[in-house]
């Protein structure tokens, strides 16, 4: 009895469920013979016929040997394990109770009534149980008595939920006929139907594959709390994944700061340099670091993603809508934020998978739906399929749990910078208003020289020919005046041009950014050169990533960029150009040059990953990559340090435009 | 079993930590029995040894004498602060469970509970209740929520799921933490002989009688038993065939309290 296996069970009412539990029961030994006996007899004597479920009512009253029977829940065990027998009840109400039991499963059972195949019901758990991190089923297809354990009846089911469960990614480890009634394939295999030759369920049961260990996935360690006892500052929490052990490096997240671990504390337990996976512990660390609940710990060498964006399918069991906007908490792991629904992806048909509502504007009760949310602050997360534990959350409405979902993916940034844009449209004058705005002015200088005029002459035909007068002169003026003051060098002042060279990760942001940049330089009406790394190397692509092919490429640009600079051209690069040397070389170079690192995380970078070349890197099928494989030298005397993932492209942009501004007060004069 | 044991640990520790990390104003009812003591046991791991939350136990004053013997040595040894909870109104007026259990128990030990809760502002306090007691406690969350007048309703409790607890309640609604819900009572005396934990010495045999559950003196019968040691009680508790609560009064007073579960479908 070494392990406690938890496994749900989903069918109809009617299909069989008490009969199957009454006879697992009664066949592991879980009841008493005498019990059983009992029972028997009552049903003769009552001239009912003996069913096992019979056998819950008797078993519940034998509970009081020390065995739980709950609501939902029953106890046994075989020779070899314990099992936890949970019910996932099929009433209307069933999604908030289905939920609470089965998220503790390991594993389910999906009992199927043979003459009545796959039904609503049943779809819709099982579509739940998939969400709920369940991918391997036993389907165990009741009353073949009935049928005449004909293979034939047995197959059409087989057909029909292999289909349906292939769709939604479970894997069914057995197809097992039986008749809870006549205990045919419960604990034995037996002669009904020679044609199956799988296990009984018992054997079945008893054969289940556990859930992967979580020893082995990386460390998740998020903080519960921090104790100060006896002058010390004690971390405790619950290590979700992983494991770690004293002297590892870590590192905190979601500010991404590193410490190492000093002791790990237990009470009253055995001394153990190592903590894994299911423990409760305490910790310190050897550097003091900002440390609060909600942080997650991670090895250092490990990337926690961030993000303040979330794609995750989320189930409803709250009575009030969840409507687009609407304030939510968003708890995942001990971290705690206000969060909303920004988009709705789509409403999800749990019994044909099918997906409807993309213009919904709400997540109605019991709705199972893709969204997009938004959190107040980024979140350490990951996607439920790398690590459970902090790829799931709970959604909390005006105080009450009413929501749970899964993480399928921290979003990449793409559409923040669509909204810094769309916000940007209203900054910038298109030349229309521009023209518009113009003419009016033109017409109501028009119009206020001949009401003067009028006032002062009164006279209406002088009025009319002064004021068309004045409009034909002061073109002339104007175009005469403007030539002339061209020619005035006194006090006449012009930008200088400069090489703004971005560097930074792979996908930090550089391009765009640098292109943004790009135009407001034009349109302060200067002449101005992109020269972006992709670009430059498309145009090449010979050109290799090695220190030495690298260093040479971004010398060669920078040569470039200093000749356009002599040429009254601005420059703005962007290029990874990770080694020190080549930057500083380039510098050298060009008579004035601006610095800007991007100093996007690695972790954020990696989760963009536009072109999938992290991964590609990760997975080692290209080499030398910037942040993986290869080294970046971040630029200690950079004049400008921006962080894109804390900031939107515009942002950044004025930043940079800020700080060129300063140093050149003429750049974004404006035209005259 | 032992792994077993350490899964139930840490998830009592958890939940323990969530409450404490949760609600400012918590404290721990402590019954002297084996199950709140195991309780207290593991706010000691929680907090590495330190007592974070304040025990709380309610008096009837009809407790078997031992039991205040006991607690006045365990909390004077380990120097632990204690609320100590009577309703005084109501033993001044005389209530006894001669004037029916029920009503006995619910002036002594419910309003003696709502009193104290009310006098300290206790947002939240953690119980050693176990599922396989009894029925009703079957149906329990780890955070449970009372309303003022201990309401509970069981037909709305909220979800609990991926360890995550509803702990936001207006201030009128006490919150009841449950960290042994998942343990039995062959896991706590198999705890309690892991660990060493001190328990009281009525649970053990004396003249083939001992007490399996305690309470109060005139409602708590002892059971038949040769059982002296914690071993010996955990190889009877294997083979016995009656409920741990059998020798509890106010069970049997009452067709509910003893009322079977009713359940849906079938479990």
């Amino acid at each position: 009895m070494s392990e406690l296996v938890s496994v749900v069970i989903t069918g109809e009412v009617d299909h069989g469920k008490s009969s199957l539990v009454g006879k697992l029961l009664e066949e592991s030994g879980a009841i008493s013979i005498s019990r059983i006996e009992a029972v028997k007899k009552l049903c003769a004597d009552t001239g009912k016929e003996y069913e096992p479920a019979f056998l819950l009512d008797a078993f519940e009253e034998e509970q009081h040997q020390g065995i739980t029977i709950d609501v939902s829940q029953i106890n046994f065990a075989t020779k070899t394990r314990e099992f936890r027998l949970i019910d996932s009840p099929g009433h209307r109400d069933f999604l908030k109770n289905m939920v609470s039991g089965s998220s503790v499963a390991d594993a389910a059972i999906l009992l199927i009534d043979a003459h009545e195949g796959l039904r609503e019901q049943s779809r819709r758990h099982c579509s739940l149980l998939k969400l709920l991190g369940i991918d391997s089923i036993l389907v165990v297809i009741n009353k073949m008595d009935l049928n005449k354990y004909s293979e034939d009846s047995f197959r059409k089911i087989r057909e029909e939920c292999d289909s349906f469960l292939r769709e939604l990614g479970i894997r069914v480890l057995h197809y097992i006929p039986v008749s809870a009634k006549f205990g045919v394939n419960i604990s034995i295999q037996n002669r009904e139907m020679p044609w199956y030759k799988g296990p009984s369920v018992l054997t079945a049961l008893d054969s289940l594959p556990l859930p992967a260990s979580i020893v082995d996935t990386p460390l998740r360690f998020p903080v519960q709390d921090v104790y100060k006892f006896d002058n010390r500052r004690i971390i405790a929490g619950r290590i979700e994944s992983g494991s770690l052990k004293v002297g590892d490096e870590l590192k905190v997240w979601p500010s991404g700061q590193s410490t190492k671990v000093a002791s790990i504390e237990r009470w009253h337990a055995p001394e153990f340099s190592e903590a894994r996976a299911g423990e409760s512990i305490g910790i310190t660390l050897t550097e003091q670091v900002f440390i609060q609940r909600g942080d997650i710990l991670a090895q250092g060498n490990n990337i926690v993603p961030i993000s303040s964006r979330l794609e995750a399918t989320i189930f409803w069991m709250g009575k009030t809508r969840a409507p687009i906007g609407a304030k939510l908490k968003i708890k995942l792991l001990t971290q705690e934020l206000e969060a909303e629904i920004i988009s709705i992806q789509g409403i999800i048909d749990s019994s044909t998978l099918k997906r409807t509502g993309f213009d919904r504007k709400f997540v109605d009760c019991n709705e199972v739906a893709l969204v997009t949310l938004k959190t107040a602050r980024p979140i350490a997360l990951d996607s439920f399929k790398q690590i459970r534990a902090s790829g799931r959350f709970v959604l909390v409405l005006n105080g009450q749990v009413t929501g749970g979902g899964i993480v399928s993916a921290p979003l990449r940034r793409d559409s923040d910078r669509e909204e810094a844009a769309s916000k940007n449209k209203f900054l910038q004058e298109s030349s229309f208003r521009s023209l518009l705005k113009a003419t009016s002015w033109r017409l109501g200088g028009l119009l206020s020289t001949i009401l003067l005029v009028k006032l002062f002459t009164k006279s209406t035909k002088a009025a009319l020919e002064i004021g068309s007068l004045e409009v034909l002169v002061k073109i002339v003026l104007y175009y005469f005046h403007e030539r002339l003051w061209n020619r005035i060098p006194l006090g006449k002042q012009e930008a200088k041009p400069t090489v703004i060279w971005f560097t930074g990760l792979p996908c930090a942001g550089k391009s765009t950014i640098s292109e943004e940049l790009c135009n407001e330089i034009r349109r302060a009406g200067h002449r101005v050169e992109h020269l972006d790394g992709d670009a430059v190397r498309e145009i090449f692509p010979t050109t290799g990533f090695s220190r030495e092919e690298r260093n040479s490429h971004i010398e060669r640009v920078g040569f470039l960029s200093s000749k356009l600079v002599k040429n009254g051209v601005f420059v703005v690069a962007s290029f990874v150009s990770p080694y020190a040397e080549s930057r500083d070389f380039v510098r050298k170079l060009c008579d004035s040059f601006v610095e800007v690192y991007v100093s996007t995380p690695l972790s954020v970078c990696e989760q963009r990953d536009v072109k999938e070349m992290y991964a590609k890197a990760r997975r080692n099928e290209i080499s030398n990559f910037t942040g993986v494989s290869a080294p970046y030298e971040a630029p200690v005397r950079a004049e400008l340090t921006i962080d894109a993932s804390q900031k939107s492209v515009t942002d950044c942009v004025n930043e940079v435009k800020n700080y060129l501004s300063a140093k050149d007060s003429n750049l974004f004069r404006g035209k005259i | 079993m032992s792994q077993h044991l350490d899964e139930l640990e840490a998830q009592s520790i958890f939940i323990i930590r969530e409450a404490y990390a949760k609600f400012k104003r918590l404290g721990m009812l402590w019954s002297i029995g084996k199950d709140s003591t195991v309780m207290f046991w593991l706010v000691r791991k929680a907090f590495l040894g330190h007592c974070r939350i304040p025990l709380i136990h309610i008096d009837t004053t009809f407790k078997i004498p031992e039991m205040i013997a006991f607690r006045d040595r365990f909390v004077k040894e380990l120097n632990i602060p204690i609320v100590i909870g009577k309703n005084e109104a109501a033993l001044r007026e005389g209530m006894n469970f001669e004037r029916g259990r029920l009503e006995c128990c619910t002036a002594l030990k419910t309003n003696a509970l709502q009193q104290v809760i009310q006098a300290h502002s206790f947002q939240a306090i953690m119980l050693g209740i176990r599922r396989d007691e009894e029925g009703t406690r079957a149906k329990e969350r780890y955070f449970s929520p009372r309303t003022k007048d201990f309401e509970w309703d069981f037909k709305e409790q909220p979800p609990e799921l991926w360890n995550q607890f509803q702990s936001d309640y207006p201030a009128d609604i006490h919150v009841r933490v449950h960290p042994l819900l998942q343990w039995t009572e062959i896991n706590i005396w198999e705890y309690v002989q892991r660990e060493n934990i001190p328990v009281i010495d009525l649970y053990f045999a004396k003249n083939g009688r001992r007490y399996r559950s305690l309470g109060c003196a005139p409602c708590t019968g002892s059971i038949e038993s040769n059982a002296s040691s914690v071993t010996e009680i955990i190889e009877e508790l294997k083979r016995s065939k009656l409920s741990e609560r059998a020798g509890r009064a106010q069970d049997q007073a009452d067709s509910h309290a003893m009322q079977k579960l009713r359940v849906k479908g079938y479990m």
